[in-house]
């Protein structure tokens, strides 16, 4: 079947965090790459912080550093036992260009640092922007909530903060307080309508107005995380400058206004780099002979076949679709029907009787096995296309909302992708 | 412990069974006391797939139950009209299935005087588009399905109005046997652990599978064989009629359309546990049953699970499948056991809940000496004395959407159209809810996100409303572990790929998992 389009160097499939940092990859490095996926990555999903490595045996890590050697040498499988040395470069690339648009990731991989979430919880990650920051030991925190926004529970939070800060050693102390404006009387206030409020200095000053009776002594004020969507560094700084306080931003349900933000920033910078975006088309990846031959990108009329020269599958897991249940209890990767590896534990159950089983649940360490250029590898154990790399959720081997990993993982191995791809 | 007037009958079961008994006793004049362990319709009552028996399911091997199911389903419609939806049934043979069970099923439904008219394959494919490539005949029948918690209520409202009392999350924790009559019982209520002690006249248990527990409170050996049936939720309408296999009646055989979801089913293991555990294997069994009938069961999302336990009477201490004991059911009087005043009501299906409450009362009153006749099937329930429609799909959507507030609606449940306001009357009445009572009453956490939004939101609330500090997570960590319940055994396609993602939100963005 002929091809319909110029061939590109890289298709890249799927718009997360490992497409995007591939997509990074491909067209710093000079290729002519496509991105293309079913929707958008679950960085809407997401906190927005870039979590390298929480947790590791269910022992809390001070930095990622002090558990990757750990992880390489126990689990084989694990993608930073593959891609470990990739992950600096990941991580640069995407604070780099998130920093070129004036967000900024601080950080490092030598310390962990607490994110207070929407939950009340303090939570570890390597790279935050500035407003997730904060500093709780000692802090007094006015927690505001915003009249008409549901996903941000104030009192829920200023409850259960001061115990997470304990748990930790912290000595915090919370209150709460709704702040009602006229402005947020609209039916269903979302995260995104709200950061565009903030986004308004109009809005802003109102806030303030009435945020000033209540501050009391507080050092800290912490707001849902929706402080402004375009001018985000400008809101919240404006916001702590003439409150003369902190401002935290703690993360929520979704969609992540975090996230978005740095979704834009990257897609912003991939099409300035020349590459092309494609977003809500599935795609299925067609072999041809030892390699994938095309890629099948199903839009309306007809599917549309791109020949493809390299391909980095970053389609995701089981949440974005990459990987899929059937009936029958077994796995299978979606686009390029790929073998998909499954731990023994899951063999008998997928997963546990409690909801936050300790340790995980055994399907979520199932995924698609790869050699270390990310070559996904078939039943035998060797690589199955000498053109495909497969990055970021669908690998096997790690349980990213336990280890509090997932943003890492897709750092390292996108860009590892990226890499052999461009070879 | 203090003591209070007696009643004539103390009824033990708040399902369909005794709430009926109750509204049957108190319309002839006695005085009755329903007390419930849980919520009224909790049990059996509330994990059934729905049906209305038109009695064509046992038209060929049982013609007694089949004679019963059709005099009953046509009373039902009438005295509980706004429960019902006139669905219709058909009775579909594929190609492989028994070459003369459609001629017995026919002659079954006559003999016991049950409608039923062949139709074509083209015309039951045009009512029924999902149909089966393999449908060789198609059989209509006047089966129907049936909303069990209105039901209930209405039973219940009724037997107030005729001077009852209820008392729900109440357990009977003792009987005082002398001289072969039970004098009193001992009643706990289950919220402020109190106990009080009444007299009562009679004792009749309508406590389904737990008939057994009634009786050796009272001294009498009754073996009860629990048969459990697994049911599978899906999340959408696969039909508009019940859609019954044209075979004889087995596993995994009947689709019924009820409200905005169909309910799949189901299997049949006798057990003697409280706590059936549904396995992964029984729900692909029934799914791929029910696939074979309307293939696009396979492919479409299952939503939840649950499981039933069938009230059967085992008087041979058999064990196994118990499809083979009767479906019938029967009156128990307990003199035979040396216990004057007590009747159980074993057996039976709710299609004849009414028929079940009618031969215990008159039991009850031949035994109390009591002349009055029932009037059961007579005189309707709530609702349907003044509007005697049938239900029919997106009624109560649209009432609950104006109730409140259509698009302007301050929603906690978007699944389900929960608001806040609701959310915080239930708070105000309940003292501190679950959020698994939020469900169960408002229907929170129901619907196709399976809580992912509206926990968070419900925990939020709570706490605000009723403060409790450190501990404000464990609500959502209980209901998170209570929907795990119904979900373990449906993981897969969409149902997994949601767990997936709530587990993103709660574990990882939210970090429950490392909570204080």
């Amino acid at each position: 079947m002929p091809p319909d389009r110029a061939p590109y160097d890289v298709v890249v499939v799927g718009l997360g965090l490992a497409g995007l940092v591939a997509g990074l990859g491909a067209a710093s490095g000079g290729a002519r790459t496509l991105l293309v996926g079913k929707g958008h990555g679950t960085l809407r999903f997401r906190s927005g912080t870039i979590d390298v490595l929480g947790y590791w045996n269910d022992r809390s890590l001070g930095s990622p550093a002090e558990g990757l050697p750990a992880v390489a040498a126990e689990r084989p499988n694990h993608p930073y036992a593959l891609a470990g040395e990739d992950l600096g470069s990941g991580l640069e690339a995407i604070r780099t260009t998130a920093g070129a648009a004036g967000l900024d990731l601080d950080g490092s991989l030598e310390a962990n640092r607490m994110v207070a979430t929407a939950a009340g919880t303090l939570r570890p990650t390597c790279l935050a922007p500035p407003t997730m920051r904060a500093d709780w030991d000692g802090a007094h925190v006015l927690v505001v909530g915003l009249a008409g926004y549901r996903d941000f529970q104030a009192d829920l939070v200023a409850s259960v903060l001061p115990a997470a800060g304990a748990k930790l050693g912290l000595e915090v102390e919370a209150r709460a307080a709704t702040v009602d404006l006229p402005s947020l009387h609209r039916h269903h206030l979302s995260g995104l309508e709200l950061a565009r409020l903030f986004d308004q200095s109009a809005f802003r000053r109102d806030l303030l107005a009435a945020l000033r009776g209540t501050l009391g002594g507080a050092t800290v004020v912490a707001l849902p995380a929706v402080v402004g969507l375009e001018h985000a560094p400008e809101a919240a700084a404006d916001l702590a400058r003439q409150l003369g306080v902190t401002v935290a931003e703690l993360p929520t349900l979704p969609p992540s206004v975090p996230g978005l933000r740095l979704e834009l920033a990257v897609t912003a910078a991939l099409r300035r780099a020349g590459a092309r975006l494609q977003v809500g088309t599935f795609v299925r990846a067609i072999p041809q002979g030892g390699r994938i031959g095309w890629v099948e990108i199903q839009s309306p009329g007809h599917p549309l076949r791109v020949p493809v020269g390299r391909m980095v599958l970053a389609s995701g897991g089981l949440a974005s679709g990459g990987l899929e249940v059937r009936l029958d209890g077994t796995l299978r990767e979606t686009v390029a029907e790929l073998p998909v590896w499954l731990p023994e534990a899951a063999q008998g159950a997928l997963v546990g009787r409690s909801f936050l089983e300790s340790g995980g649940h055994p399907v979520s360490l199932a995924g698609v096995q790869v050699d270390g250029a990310m070559r996904p590898l078939g039943r035998e154990g060797s690589p199955l296309y000498e053109n495909l790399f497969a990055a970021g959720g669908l690998l096997a081997g790690a349980d990213r909302a336990v280890e509090k990993s997932a943003d890492g993982i897709c750092c390292a191995t996108g860009w590892r992708a990226a890499q052999e791809a461009v070879a | 412990m203090a003591s209070r007037p007696g009643y004539d009958v103390l009824v033990v079961g708040g399902g369909a069974t005794g709430a009926g008994l109750t509204r049957d006793l108190a319309m002839r004049g006695l005085r009755c006391l329903l007390v419930e362990q849980s919520d009224l319709a909790h049990g059996t009552t509330g994990h059934f797939h729905g049906l209305l028996h038109s009695g064509a399911r046992y038209a060929v091997r049982d013609a007694e139950a089949a004679d019963e199911c059709i005099v009953e389903n046509r009373i039902v419609r009438r005295i509980a009209a706004p429960h019902v939806e006139d669905t219709g049934g058909l009775f579909c043979w594929l190609e492989g299935d028994p070459d003369d069970y459609p001629g017995q099923l026919v002659a079954g439904c006559q003999k016991a005087g049950i409608e039923i008219e062949e139709l074509s394959v083209a015309e039951a494919r045009r009512r029924e588009p999902l149909l089966t490539p393999r449908l060789g005949r198609a059989f209509a029948v006047p089966d129907a399905t049936v909303e069990p918690w209105g039901l209930v209520a209405d039973n219940a409202e009724s037997a107030v109005d005729h001077g009852a009392s209820i008392r729900r999350y109440t357990r009977l924790v003792g009987l005082g046997v002398e001289a072969g009559r039970v004098l009193w019982a001992d009643l706990e209520d289950l919220g402020s652990g109190e106990r009080e002690r009444v007299e009562v006249n009679f004792l009749a248990s309508a406590a389904g599978y737990w008939a057994g527990r009634v009786a050796s409170l009272a001294g009498v050996k009754l073996q009860m064989a629990p048969g459990w049936g697994t049911m599978v939720v899906m999340n959408q309408r696969l039909s508009s009629s019940v859609v019954n296999r044209c075979r004889p009646p087995g596993d995994g055989d009947i689709l019924v359309p009820v409200g905005p979801v169909s309910i799949l089913g189901t299997t049949d293991t006798t057990m003697d546990t409280d706590n059936y555990e549904i396995t992964p294997e029984e729900v692909r069994f029934i799914v791929t049953e029910g696939a074979a009938m309307v293939p696009a069961a396979a492919e479409r999302r299952a939503l939840r699970v649950f499981a039933g336990a069938r009230p059967l009477y085992d008087p041979g201490h058999q064990h196994g499948a118990s499809r083979t004991l009767s479906r019938s059911h029967m009156v128990l009087d307990h003199a035979n056991d040396g216990v004057e005043n007590f009747i159980s009501i074993v057996g039976g299906k709710l299609t004849t809940y009414r028929l079940m409450a009618e031969h215990t009362a008159d039991a009850v009153c031949a035994k109390l000496g009591v002349d009055a006749r029932c009037r059961t099937a007579e005189e309707p329930l709530g609702e349907a004395r003044k509007a005697p429609r049938h239900y029919s799909l997106g009624e109560r959507l649209t009432a609950r959407e104006q109730e409140a507030g259509g698009a302007d609606a301050d929603l906690v449940c978007e699944c389900e159209l929960v608001t806040r306001d609701m959310v915080r009357e239930f708070i105000e009445s309940f003292g501190t809810p679950h959020i698994d009572d939020m469900l169960r009453a408002l229907r929170l956490g129901m619907g196709p996100c399976q809580g992912a939004f509206c926990t968070l939101r419900a925990a939020g609330i709570l706490e605000r409303m009723r403060p409790s500090g450190a501990a404000a997570l464990e609500p959502i960590r209980l209901f998170l572990d209570e929907r795990m319940k119904g979900d373990r055994p449906i993981m897969w396609g969409d149902q997994a790929r949601q767990f997936r993602l709530n587990e993103i939100i709660y574990r990882d963005v939210l970090a429950l998992d490392h909570a204080p």
